[in-house]
């Protein structure tokens, strides 16, 4: 494989990644959330009265 | 919290009252469905200050959680019962984690949240209580259960069973004293992360510091709280009732019953400090 084609493909290959990445960690593309998530309810609350 | 309700992370939260009518001011589909407590508020200042009056508070400084939270509008309505204004005190927003501390390093005059933030500076022996909310603003709501409609709209039967155990667990918190003392063993652990012994203090002196009944959502408590929100300038527009509210879960006619609870390990270590009686 030429050196152009080894840079072509790796570029390609890490954006993908980065993006897949990105899309899961920080957009939660892939998780599922609100109640279809789970069977019960996610209740926020901070620990004052 | 805010952010994680409005993303869709969580599905209901408790949030300070006029927080949650601030979202849907800004467009934000919740509603209001129950209160968490009724009072739970005090306004502690440093024990050896010279504040003894609300009149007193002019030109301090005074920390609040933030400009939405309910004690900001408590402060502007015992001022204004006074003739006084918000200009009047230099109002700092402080995280209520970090409000003992700074009562005690003397960076501000006086401190107000929900407890049990206030009732540490007591036990701590610097602190000293201005007042109460039972008894400048009786009734007091601070934080609220709000739900996302989404959540309402498709699983109301949950929404419901969420408002019952609250409802429940605050019928039997205020049965009895010693039902009080077994939840501040497991809550202090459990939930706050907190010394039990912060919770017996808040839970029980005085006994109505903080209720836990009558949590149902009254127009009457809100449009009290909205009009003077608009008129500190922190509410823009005045929403109607149900825009922001909604009170079937539990009607005003309801009549609820507590809980029949007991948890053996927090009554034996309720019972050893001798607060079971």
């Amino acid at each position: 494989m030429s050196l152009r084609k080894t840079l072509v493909v790796g570029g390609v290959a890490w954006v993908a990644l980065i993006s897949g990445l990105h899309s899961w960690l920080n957009l939660g593309l892939f998780r599922k959330t609100g109640p279809q998530a789970s069977t019960t309810l996610k209740v926020g609350f901070l620990p004052v009265t | 919290m805010k952010e994680a309700f409005i993303s869709g992370y969580t599905d209901a939260t408790f949030i300070l009252a006029p927080l949650a009518m601030k979202l849907v001011e800004d467009g934000v589909p919740v509603k209001i469905v129950y209160l968490g407590h009724r009072d739970g508020t005090a306004l502690m200042v440093h024990k050896d200050s010279k504040i003894f009056r609300i009149e007193d508070l002019r030109g301090r400084r005074i920390a609040v959680p933030n400009r939405y939270a309910n004690q900001r509008f408590l402060i502007y309505k015992v001022l204004k019962e006074r003739g006084m204004k918000l200009e009047d005190l230099d109002l700092v927003e402080m995280p209520p984690p970090d409000m003992p501390a700074a009562l005690y390093a003397r960076a501000v005059d006086g401190i107000t949240s929900g407890e049990p933030f206030m009732g540490q500076t007591e036990l701590d022996g610097y602190g000293r209580v201005l007042y109460y909310t039972k008894d400048v603003w009786p009734e007091f709501i601070s934080c609220v259960l709000a739900v996302r409609q989404d959540v309402i709209d498709k699983h109301r039967g949950k929404v419901q069973d969420l408002v019952n155990g609250i409802a429940k667990s605050g019928v039997w918190l205020d049965q009895h004293m010693n039902n009080r003392m077994q939840a501040a063993q497991f809550v202090a652990k459990g939930y706050y992360n907190q010394n039990p012994r912060l919770l017996e203090h808040v839970l029980s002196k005085p006994p109505d510091r903080v209720k836990y009944t009558n949590l149902n959502v009254r127009r009457k408590d809100f449009e009290e709280i909205q009009q003077i929100g608009i008129e500190s300038g922190i509410l823009l527009k005045r929403l109607d009732f149900l825009e922001y509210a909604d009170p079937s879960f539990v009607p005003p006619t309801a009549t609820i019953e507590g809980f029949t609870f007991e948890d053996a390990a927090s009554k034996a270590a309720a019972s050893e400090k001798g607060l079971i009686r």
